[in-house]
């Protein structure tokens, strides 16, 4: 409790703000994913009544707009969602040590405690524990919010919007702030470099993630929930007869009346298919993710308290 | 001129950190976005005949011109990342050059001491603040001419002299929101006293004064554009709103008109109509639909008077930082 309160005295304002604001987040998020509920259930009943949308004063309109502006909502509260996560871990990890060795307190403070990785501990695990808490209820609440919005499961396109991973991401930026605080000892300069290592961390995660799925991917025929849940890589055509793959140029040299601004697009004896990562794989995707972080995370752990050891105080 | 040069060897050593950090994350993006230019303009110059805007669903492209588009696309994209988002770096660099400007001196304890053995605090803050205002300008506008020259790369087929393209993401705009931030930083800096809580604050009030500034001068452009109609030949113009004139010639908002419950049917000429009989036979229409914009010709003095708006409320901010801090206490 000593170390809490300590902790909660030393950074009560970024407390207060940070995690604060991560659960009104969420608590706005709840109620949007409540309103919309109940909008697509009036929309429903009110559908029974009135299916004829294009009739002038279709009763069902207000409903309809209500529920538009709850969607744009969503989006702008998902946003600032996936956001959160990198600004709680930023903002609260790196001035955690930074702080002490620019105003020269950790002289003091590391000498009267009785070593210090008992002092890190104490003053990282308060921290910690808030942030995991307050990201995994925003995670919770934004998932519902998407949930509501769609009509199907979640996919590709939700990619770090919702769910547990929030708080991964949260955590490890949080604890590479820790590190990088300790090792420049300065609060906005560790603060910048936190920041850069971020982007490029995410670049990376990205890029790589990226590379899998583009591996991962299968020729599918359009139309088989080829939608908003896969991620698309290529299009082309497969010969009706024999099965094998048509690009898009030998298409063109092959039907040349069926493209151009009269063509159909639909050249005679070929079905069109995208490259598409399945959607069945998203979760495991999720998965790789959060175990890459969690690995950076315990890395960067383990690099503070390694260092803490070493450091001198100023 | 020495004691200018021992003011700014000095307020660099106080803020080398993030002086440098700064400057060599400016320099990896200007490096970045020059790549992607050459590559974008590698991929031009090698298809001079393949223009990559023209709808391939329309016309006819020719052979070879598919692969390029596709490569000419590919950088498109990572280089509308960079111009789409750049514009966040202005403040970004506003405020961590403006924070610790009054900020560390107070919640150090080295507040007291400086203004005490200076002339007058305000002469003190305004070397500060010259300094920072230097840093500011000379970081940014390396990044302001990087994203202009992407621009035109990324749009080989238009003058982006003459046009609105990533209006808002590129040119000086990028170097008067930093002073906007610079203002902001230093002001919230010298209120709070705090550092870590300055930044927080002074992110959410850049924010809403970067809205109230946005909204301001979007009044200024609405009262400058002129209303016409989809189709009409303004050189990529600056989109300001939209409405209905009604066949009295009174203007209402689409919100106005449509919000309501008014229904009806729309030609391609924007004409409005009230059913679907006067529709198909053309005759008594109630109004017409119009959009309100600014021709791209006037982009650079549209983006001047902008840059102008944002960097004055900057400077008026630092005007009021200086009072905050001739006033307050040193701890």
């Amino acid at each position: 409790m000593g170390w809490g309160r300590v902790a909660w005295r030393l950074q009560r304002f970024e407390l207060v703000v940070l995690i604060g604001g991560c659960l009104a987040l969420a608590a706005a998020m709840a109620f949007a994913a409540w309103q919309v509920d109940t909008a697509q259930a009036d929309l429903r009943a009110c559908y029974q009544e009135a299916p004829d949308s294009d009739v002038p004063g279709w009763p069902c309109r207000p409903i309809d707009e209500r529920l538009d502006a709850l969607g744009t909502a969503a989006s702008i509260l998902t946003g600032v969602g996936i956001v959160a996560p990198f600004v709680v871990g930023v903002l609260l990890g790196t001035p955690l040590l930074a702080r002490e060795i620019e105003h020269r307190t950790a002289p003091l403070a590391w000498s009267m405690s009785r070593s210090r990785h008992r002092w890190l501990a104490g003053r990282l695990l308060p921290v910690l524990a808030a942030v995991v808490i307050a990201l995994l209820v925003l995670g919770a609440a934004s998932e519902a919010l998407l949930l509501g919005m769609r009509d199907g499961p979640l996919g590709y396109a939700d990619f770090g919007y919702h769910g547990p991973l929030l708080a991964v991401r949260g955590v490890t930026v949080l604890l590479i702030g820790v590190l990088v605080g300790l090792v420049i000892g300065r609060v906005l300069p560790a603060i910048l470099v936190t920041g850069l290592l971020t982007i490029a961390l995410l670049l990376g995660l990205y890029v790589v993630r990226d590379q899998f799925m583009r591996a991962e991917a299968i020729w599918v025929s359009v139309g088989t929930d080829g939608g908003n849940f896969s991620m698309i890589y290529d299009q082309a055509w497969t010969d009706d007869a024999t099965g094998a793959l048509v690009t898009y140029d030998e298409a063109m040299q092959r039907f040349p009346e069926a493209f151009g601004p009269e063509g159909s697009w639909d050249p005679p004896g070929l079905t069109m298919v995208y490259l598409a990562t399945p959607p069945e794989l998203y979760p495991d995707f999720i998965a790789r993710e959060g175990a890459a972080l969690g690995g950076i995370a315990v890395l960067a752990a383990a690099g503070a308290a390694w260092l803490v050891g070493w450091r001198r105080p100023a | 001129m020495s004691g200018a040069l021992t003011w700014a060897r000095l307020s660099f050593r106080q803020q080398r950190w993030e002086i440098v950090l700064l400057g060599l994350a400016v320099v990896v993006a200007v490096v970045l976005m020059a790549w992607m230019t050459s590559q974008l303009r590698g991929i031009a110059a090698l298809y001079p005949a393949c223009d990559f805007f023209l709808d391939g669903d329309q016309v006819a492209l020719p052979a070879g011109c598919g692969q390029a588009s596709e490569a000419f696309f590919g950088w498109f994209s990572t280089a509308e990342v960079f111009l789409r988002n750049g514009w966040l770096f202005g403040f970004v660099v506003g405020l961590i050059v403006g924070i610790p400007l009054v900020a560390r001196d107070i919640e150090q304890g080295t507040a007291q001491l400086a203004w005490t053995l200076g002339r007058s605090r305000t002469r003190w803050l305004l070397r500060r603040i010259g300094f920072g205002l230097l840093v500011v300008v000379v970081l940014l506008a390396g990044l302001a001419v990087a994203t202009d020259v992407l621009g035109a790369a990324v749009r080989p087929d238009e003058d982006l002299s003459r046009g609105f393209f990533f209006e808002g993401n590129r040119g000086h705009i990028i170097v008067a929101r930093g002073i906007l931030a610079l203002g902001v930083g230093v002001l919230v800096g010298a209120i709070l006293g705090r550092q870590l809580p300055a930044l927080l604050l002074g992110l959410v009030v850049v924010g809403l004064l970067y809205a109230g500034v946005t909204f301001g001068i979007g009044q200024l452009n609405e009262a400058d554009a002129i209303e016409t109609w989809y189709g009409e030949d303004l050189a990529a113009p600056l989109f300001v709103g939209s409405g209905v004139r009604l066949t009295s010639g009174e203007r209402l908002s689409m919100g106005a008109f449509y919000g309501n419950g008014n229904e009806a049917y729309q030609g391609e000429d924007g004409q409005l109509y009230a059913t679907i009989a006067d529709f198909e036979d053309e005759r008594d229409p109630i109004g017409r639909e119009y959009i309100l914009v600014i021709p791209g010709e006037r982009y650079p003095e549209v983006m001047a008077r902008s840059s102008l708006v944002t960097a004055g409320v900057g400077v008026v901010l630092l005007a009021g930082a200086a009072a905050v801090t001739a006033r307050r206490r040193p701890t």
